[in-house]
């Protein structure tokens, strides 16, 4: 427990002590500033009528999708490619720390910042509050739903970072896997076997994800998230495990 | 306190460790000599759990590798080939990050902190990143790190490589010092290293043991090498002669300066056995004079062989 803490805080200072984590955040500040000010315009507009809040564009939008896809592998890709090549994981790894553990910090670290960085946008709704109504459940099941998806396409960031010596190859592989699994979401709207259709939907990301960005709280996608999550995190430490038996 | 047995490894269908046994005593300096590739790192990465054994049992003050992981990591100090560190990190807290890492409290590392800092002389750079470092003062924090625990056993991976001489000297006697109580294993491929460092050694070429030696057998191994070099004046015909005429000794002629002068490379087939008073008589029965009688000392490549087979590394003969 004290290791994984350790390790965590090591890691997140390295967000801070090195340029990625201020490029990340600073590019997803300008991007998200851009769809922030777009909606506002859009529903300021006079001539438009939105039969939803605004949160659902919110959480909703390209642009959304596209963060949530490329950020966690440009949080991840160093995470544990990096001390390999440098060598560090072997001195991480003899020293009294289980794989478990180091997996476990690295994943922390990094949904922690996506957290950071997610919470940065809480400002936008503090400023439109002033102006309207806001239903702030809504919106907080909203940034619950980001968070858990986060942690997915993070816990995938991590383990391909877990495969590869490379944090290049690293973040190829995980934005290649982020945007399959992406992907399965389309697949059920070409099936008509009953059956089939019907799991797909249940592992539909982008479905489940527009379920909260409407304020639905449901246990099911909430499950799903986390296993999957929990799934890939489970997969990273067995392939590190499995090295040392190479 | 370590003891290997049977050890075997396999990389990807080749064995790194082909079957090697090993038992280290409390309190020793064992120094693994081999040429690169030998399964030096190999045979220390499997001591400290980084990487695990095809097939063999490996234990460490009576623990299991396996069963016990976490007590036996606690117990080693080790500095990976290459020395990797995190550059981004001062010294200062690269070393409280490692001690915490490694269990101790805050008092502790406070108490310790000040040890390693004496031993290794890290005064002066405490609050410099790492990353600025000099290669010299970076093996140094290495060797902080490994001894931050104040471990029982030390394993160090080739400790002075890239280090100039002057700091190769600070780090073996910083070796020394630390070893008179604590068990260390240490790898190299340079020989006077161990010599100089070690109570005993183990040689190791092609994931194989092919000899342990305290390190004064070595010493003399070393010493008493077969290898001569004769610059002769005179009746060089005869001097030949009588070389061709001595039992198992090969010679060589190196150089030839002009009929009453050459050079020549006179070789032992039996091993390391002392041929200059031979030598020297045989020059003077046949009227030669010795201008120069040169002993070469063994080099690692010679020990090898003279460990491994009787042969001579060289089969020259007469040219």
């Amino acid at each position: 427990m004290r290791a994984t803490y350790l390790i965590t805080v090591q890691e997140i200072k390295g967000f801070f002590n090195s340029i990625m984590g201020y490029i990340i955040l600073t590019m997803f500040l300008l991007i998200y500033g851009f769809v922030f000010w777009f909606l506002v315009n859009a529903f300021s507009n006079p001539q438009n009528t939105f039969n939803e809040p605004f949160s659902n564009f919110f959480f909703g939008t390209f642009y959304y999708w596209f963060i949530l896809i490329i950020v966690p592998p440009l949080l991840t890709m160093r995470s544990i490619a990096e001390e390999r090549k440098s060598g560090t994981l072997e001195l991480i790894l003899t020293a009294p720390v289980s794989e478990t553990q180091l997996v476990i910090a690295k994943f922390t670290a990094s949904f922690i910042f996506y957290i950071f960085m997610w919470s940065t946008t809480l400002f936008y709704f503090y400023l439109i509050g002033a102006h309207t109504q806001l239903e702030w459940t809504r919106i907080l099941i909203g940034y619950l739903g980001t968070f858990l998806v986060g942690s997915v396409f993070i816990s995938i960031g991590i383990f391909s970072s877990a495969i590869s010596k490379n944090q290049i190859v690293a973040a190829i592989i995980s934005f290649g896997m982020g945007l399959l699994i992406f992907s399965l979401s389309f697949i059920s709207y070409f099936i008509d076997f009953q059956r089939l259709k019907s799991f797909l939907d249940y592992i539909n990301i982008m479905e489940s994800m527009m379920k909260f960005a409407q304020g639905i709280l449901d246990t099911r996608p909430i499950v799903y998230f986390i296993s999957l999550s929990v799934f890939f995190l489970f997969l990273s430490v067995k392939m590190l495990d499995s090295q040392r038996w190479r | 306190m370590i003891s290997l047995k049977d050890v075997y490894k396999n990389f990807s269908g080749e064995y790194a460790l082909n079957g090697i046994s090993l038992d280290v005593d409390q309190g020793q300096i064992v120094g693994f000599l081999g040429p690169n590739g030998a399964g030096k790192t190999t045979a220390m990465r499997i001591i400290t759990g980084f990487i695990a054994p095809t097939s063999g049992s490996v234990t460490v003050a009576g623990m299991d590798i396996f069963r016990h992981p976490k007590e036996i990591k606690r117990l080693i100090g080790y500095m990976p080939e290459n020395n990797p560190l995190y550059h981004d990190m001062n010294v200062h807290e690269y070393l409280i990050f490692r001690g915490k890492l490694k269990g101790l409290t805050s008092k502790q590392i406070k108490n310790r902190l000040t040890c390693v800092f004496d031993t290794c002389m890290l005064h002066d750079v405490a609050n410099k990143l790492i990353g600025m470092l000099s290669k010299g003062y970076r093996q140094r924090v290495g060797l902080a790190e490994a001894l931050i625990h104040d471990p029982p056993i030390l394993i160090l991976d080739e400790p002075t490589v890239g280090l100039d001489p002057t700091q190769i000297r600070q780090v073996r006697d910083l070796i020394k010092n630390i070893g008179t109580e604590r068990t260390v294993i240490l790898s190299t491929h340079i020989l006077p290293e161990v010599e100089a460092t070690c109570n005993s050694v183990v040689i190791i070429n092609h994931g194989k043991i092919i000899a342990m030696e305290s390190s004064e057998n070595l010493n003399k191994i070393h010493d008493t090498a077969s290898r001569i070099t004769l610059e002769v004046q005179g009746n060089i015909t005869r001097f030949e002669a009588g070389l061709s005429a001595m039992l198992s000794c090969i010679w060589n002629r190196t150089a030839y300066i002009d009929d009453n002068r050459a050079v020549y490379l006179v070789e032992h087939t039996g091993g390391c056995i002392d041929m200059r008073e031979t030598l020297f008589k045989l020059a003077v029965s046949t009227g030669c004079i010795l201008l120069e009688m040169h002993r070469e000392k063994a080099t690692l490549e010679d020990i090898f062989i003279h460990l491994v087979t009787d042969e001579p590394p060289h089969t020259g003969g007469q040219s």
